[in-house]
């Protein structure tokens, strides 16, 4: 098995995004456009407190914007991928798929 | 946030998270087997009572017509129903973002299927019902086939081939060509969707 690659090596990669339940909530956005906190919560089978920490993170980072408007005088929140997170998004996958190829490679080739 | 080591297959994991949220979007599978097989039952009971007891789209086309409406509005209802189930055992969003791709695919295809049986019924041609059926059914499953599992594209053209089996070869035999299409295809599509979601298995 070789061994890990260090996270140091790729400066670029975005700790903030590499959790899997942002990871995933990011996925998801990127994918479906503005989504509400409800269907995020339901698609992605996450709890409110789980989802609104994430998205607090996601948000402090400014890699989503949240908009908060009033439906039948109901509250209704929802989430969309900024300019800057759909570059983080882009560079993460393609360092996860650099780490891959590195980990493939024999030890003489790396 | 700490740096650490990073495993290959960490990334691989990673990558794996990512395209199981996006099957998870682009796909839409709360459409119930049991709701198919439903859908096929009816239609085959409902072609077999037209046919025992000689509802003829020709000789009696309002009888004809209110038959297969009943069973369209069965087969709706009963599937609505199963596809709701399906999604609040799986906890997702009954009526979110996907079912309304789907319904919005489909529905031109249903709008066109009523305009044209409407023409049909005054032309007094409604034995060519089942084939203008049978194409407009195949043509709105085609539509949304993008988001549906491979298996309803298949269907689909199933559909488009009975139809137009329909119009050249069984245009005197309505009843059977609704029994092949609406009855047939449906449960031969409800049975692989039972086995394949691992609800048929032998034993």
């Amino acid at each position: 098995m070789p061994a890990g690659v260090k996270l140091a090596q790729f400066q670029s990669l975005n700790p903030v995004i590499h959790e899997k339940a942002r990871l995933a909530i990011m996925t998801y956005l990127i994918s479906s456009g503005e989504t509400a906190f409800s269907d995020l919560k339901s698609e992605l089978k996450l709890t409110d407190g789980n989802l609104n920490l994430h998205m607090r993170v996601l948000e402090k980072h400014a890699l989503v914007k949240v908009r908060k408007t009033f439906v039948d005088r109901k509250p209704r929140t929802t989430y969309q991928v900024t300019e800057k997170g759909l570059r983080a998004f882009e560079d993460h996958v393609t360092l996860l798929e650099r780490i891959i190829k590195i980990g493939r490679k024999r030890p003489d080739e790396r | 946030m700490r740096s650490r080591a990073l495993s290959p297959d960490e990334a691989v994991e990673s990558l794996d998270t990512i395209r199981t949220v996006l099957a998870r979007t682009t796909r839409y599978t709360h459409i119930s087997w049991v709701g198919i097989a439903l859908a096929g039952t009816i239609g085959l009971a409902t072609s077999a009572g037209a046919w025992l007891f000689d509802v003829s789209p020709r000789e009696a086309p309002r009888e004809f017509l209110l038959l297969w409406c009943t069973a369209l509005v069965g087969a709706l209802g009963g599937g609505l129903w199963t596809t709701v189930r399906k999604a609040r055992r799986a906890r997702e969003a009954v009526f979110g973002r996907k079912l309304q791709v789907v319904s919005l695919g489909v529905l031109p295809s249903l709008v066109a299927a009523a305009l044209v049986t409407c023409v049909l019924v005054q032309s007094g041609a409604l034995d060519l019902a089942p084939g203008f059926w049978a194409l407009f059914y195949g043509l709105g499953i085609l539509a949304v086939s993008h988001v549906l599992d491979w298996e309803f594209q298949v269907t689909a053209w199933a559909f488009l081939v009975a139809s137009a089996a329909s119009f050249f070869l069984l245009r005197g035999a309505p009843h059977l060509a609704m029994m092949v299409t609406f009855g047939a295809i449906h449960l031969v599509l409800g049975v692989f969707r039972c086995k394949k979601e691992g609800a048929c298995q032998p034993g």
